[in-house]
């Protein structure tokens, strides 16, 4: 009897639409806050796929890799002959690296079999000469700008001309692992970041992969000012960024949900108080324990998916928002259907057991004493 | 000539304890109401007629003794039997009509069908014809607060009849009425045990409704004091 939980949220329209509201902040704040936890770990696990595997990275101890500041501390470039009198050591590589809403990599033609930038397929041009003021760009940048093979970019007041455009690498929301790239010269990188003779990071690479902990670990003995880390010691350390991010996702679903919840209970237990007279009345007329019990948790159910539903179009606008306000177009956060049926039907779990309460309560009203009110 | 026995109370007692104290609203009644008699209950306000009608309507249960409907015990059902008994087999018709205030005239008759599984469409089509048939086939769609007090009770009469019970029970069922529609209702009720052939029981203090009966039963204190 659907229609009389419907006539009954009808009446008190002002109550059920706070209750619903409620229900949309929870779901919407899920969904956007998953989406953009979601895009994060593509694009940790992005950053991964372009070091390759087995390889070393050498950075100051302060630097935390992945994360944007200026007041990091660099990289002595004289370090690289040191490193590559270290036994086991193939071939060292110093990059620059700046991320903003574009990352930029320095890095020398040379060099760039050393990363997976080797097996990267152009959707048009190709690499760029060594010292010149010339750029490859992501699929996504040269979306989002405009930009094709002969244009000009300009970056820290520098103009560059974009010879290359990678092919789209994006799976999931476009957020592929080079899509939001823009290499250029290492020299040329270290010019325009004011870093003569520094890296952000030097790169090793092993004679054979059973070289790389020994290597590891004789740099962090060696020099106490720096840190090496395998790329599998990074992908721990991402996985345990990710894993951070999600509990704070969690954590901040979990309150508002519970409040969510709170507002359900609050409302249901008025309503039932106010018609307590009403259900009375069901009952002496012949309504049974499930048909009140299931009057109430249809109720709940109503207003568990509408709040779902609103929930989800304006979770899916504040992605939105965040893609093209504050991440310029660049489709980071994204609802994948996981996360927008997961989150729908914890909602809907969520509000028939707040009802379940008020409906049990609803059940024990006793007709006589209810009809005398 | 009256036979079935439909209600038969045997040494039913209602005690309300409240701490230490005992209430005995009910005093070892004994009590049978046959196939299409009109009874009424008569007695002043605390006799406890208005319990006995609860115990009889299956909306309480006795502290003691034993109820009948239709030689079944109910005395010992649990709650839906108790509802189930109510739907399908009595009418209720109160003092305050006691319609639900959200519902139109239509859904307010329709509802003791729903709770027995029938559809909207279904119960809606035949509350309407009892709409009808209590006169108010122009007052479908209103409201309960969109009607007169003898609109109201003529739409709980409707109600009370919707699934066809064998027994009809009313309290105080003009006591909120002024006199013509007071009249009006009374017509109504006794249409229901001539025409209709119901059981039907009137608890009042108004002598005038009472004499429309043809059985009395004097309750006083909890006890039967004359039937007649």
């Amino acid at each position: 009897m659907i229609d009389l939980a419907l006539n009954d949220l009808r009446e008190h329209k002002l109550r059920t639409g706070l209750t619903i509201l409620g229900v949309i902040i929870a779901i919407a704040s899920i969904v956007s806050l998953g989406s953009i936890s979601a895009g994060m770990n593509l694009i940790i696990e992005s950053g991964m796929k372009q070091l390759g595997s087995g390889m070393i990275i050498v950075s100051q101890k302060t630097e935390i890799n992945f994360q944007t500041s200026t007041s990091i501390k660099n990289i002595d470039e004289s370090l690289i002959d040191e490193f590559k009198q270290i036994s086991g050591v193939a071939r060292v590589a110093p990059i620059v690296r700046k991320f903003s809403q574009i990352s930029v990599i320095g890095i020398d033609p040379e060099n760039v079999d050393m990363f997976s930038l080797e097996n990267i397929k152009f959707e048009e041009g190709g690499w760029f000469e060594k010292d010149q003021y010339e750029v490859v760009i992501g699929k996504a940048i040269s979306d989002s700008m405009n930009l094709k093979v002969g244009d000009t970019i300009t970056i820290r007041n520098k103009e560059f001309e974009v010879v290359g455009v990678f092919e789209d690498t994006g799976s999931s929301g476009g957020t592929g692992g080079f899509n939001f790239i823009v290499a250029m010269p290492y020299a040329v990188a270290q010019e325009i970041y004011d870093m003569k003779g520094e890296a952000n990071a030097i790169i090793i690479k092993p004679d054979s992969i059973s070289d790389t902990k020994a290597i590891k670990n004789e740099i962090n003995e060696r020099y106490d000012d720096l840190q090496a880390m395998t790329t599998e010691d990074l992908m721990k350390r991402a996985q345990n960024m990710i894993n951070r991010i999600g509990i704070i996702t969690i954590g901040i679903g979990v309150v508002t949900s519970i409040v969510a919840a709170i507002g359900i209970i609050i409302t249901m237990i008025t309503n039932i108080h106010e018609r307590k007279k009403q259900i009375g009345i069901m009952k002496a007329v012949g309504a049974e324990t499930n048909t009140i019990l299931m009057q109430i948790l249809e109720e709940g159910l109503i207003i568990s998916v509408l709040g779902g539903i609103i929930g989800l179009l304006i979770g899916g606008l504040l992605v939105g928002v965040v893609n093209d306000v504050l991440l310029s177009n660049m489709k980071i956060a994204s609802i994948t259907f996981g996360l927008a049926a997961g989150t729908f039907f914890y909602g809907i779990f969520l509000s028939v057991v707040a009802s379940l309460y008020p409906a049990w309560q609803a059940t024990k009203v006793n007709p006589v004493e209810a009809m005398r009110e | 000539m009256v036979s079935d026995v439909v209600i038969e109370l045997k040494d039913v007692w209602k005690i309300y304890e409240m701490g230490a104290t005992k209430t005995y609203a009910l005093c070892g009644i004994n009590l049978k109401i046959h196939k299409n008699e009109f009874v009424s209950i008569i007695g002043p306000s605390g006799s406890g007629k208005s319990t006995l009608m609860h115990i009889i309507g299956c909306l309480d249960t006795p502290t003691k003794g034993s109820v009948f409907i239709e030689k079944r015990d109910v005395s010992k059902l649990n709650e839906n039997e108790l509802a189930q008994i109510r739907r399908k087999k009595i009418g209720f018709v109160f003092q305050f009509f006691n319609l639900i205030p959200t519902l139109t005239a239509l859904e307010n008759v329709a509802l003791p069908m729903r709770f027995d599984g029938v559809g909207k469409k279904d119960a809606e089509s035949k509350a309407k014809t009892f709409l009808e048939k209590v006169g108010l086939s122009h007052r479908i769609n209103h409201k309960p607060s969109e009607l007169s007090g003898g609109e109201q009770q003529r739409v709980a009469i409707a109600r009370a009849l919707i699934n066809d019970p064998e027994l009809v029970l009313a309290d105080e069922p003009t006591g909120n009425l002024d006199t013509k529609s007071g009249e009006e209702v009374l017509k109504i009720l006794k249409d229901l045990h001539m025409k209709m052939k119901k059981t039907v029981v009137i608890v009042t203090h108004d002598p005038n409704v009472a004499k429309e009966s043809k059985r009395k039963i004097y309750i006083k204190d909890g006890k039967i004091v004359k039937d007649e």
